[in-house]
């Protein structure tokens, strides 16, 4: 009985699942900074950009973003040494897909075709694949 | 590489939660290493070694596949 209920417990707090945890506190601020500076992006600019006070904050996702990759470059630095290779994988491919669509696009571009949300494309894209990546590995193990 | 890290763990009735825990790795790397899809470092080969109170040859087999010519 006191067996189980250690192991349990154990399972329970796992070192995989407290640092998913970690990983949860440390990149829910980007993603709700992210969001906050997006609805100021829309509401605030609109469609031009006028002023200098507007190109910051157009800059301003920039701060939630790095804030996205310390909590990524913690989380690595936190996961073991076979769940760093799993996630590294993944970002390789997301990597991969986002220079494949970028560069689908620089040459749309040259042919005269402008693609007016391009970028987006190219994070849509990459941060799909990786995603997908992450689910496939979660699955074979 | 082949390895009988499964072996071992069910010597000792460990689960691989429990191995993992000891290690400070995750269960999911545990299970990697026994299906033999992950080869682990040397530091952790070393832990798991020390972990079962054995040496790293006694759960490491590099199998006939090795490059690595035999000293004489």
């Amino acid at each position: 009985m006191e067996r189980s209920l250690y192991i349990r417990d154990m399972d329970e707090i796992s070192l995989d699942k407290r640092n998913k945890a970690a990983f949860r506190r440390d990149f829910l601020p980007a993603v709700v900074g992210y969001w906050l500076a997006l609805l100021a992006v829309t509401f605030l600019v609109g469609d031009r950009i006028d002023s200098y006070g507007e190109w910051v904050l157009v800059a301003l996702p920039l701060i939630p973003a790095l804030w996205g990759v310390r909590a990524f470059t913690r989380h690595l630095d936190r996961v073991d040494e076979y769940r760093r290779l799993l996630q590294l994988e993944a970002m390789a491919v997301g990597f991969g897909v986002s220079m494949v669509v970028a560069l689908t696009l620089g040459f749309v571009g040259l042919g005269g075709v402008a693609t007016r949300s391009g970028g987006w494309l190219v994070v849509v894209a990459g941060m799909i694949s990786f995603k997908l990546v992450s689910l496939a590995q979660e699955r074979r193990n | 590489m082949r390895n009988r890290l499964r072996e071992l763990r069910a010597r000792v009735g460990w689960s691989q939660a429990e191995l993992a825990e000891r290690l400070g790795v995750s269960r999911q790397t545990v299970n990697a290493v026994e299906t033999g899809r992950y080869d682990p470092s040397l530091p952790l080969a070393f832990d798991m070694a020390a972990v079962f109170s054995t040496t790293i040859e006694e759960i490491f087999d590099p199998g006939r596949n090795s490059d690595i010519p035999q000293r004489r």
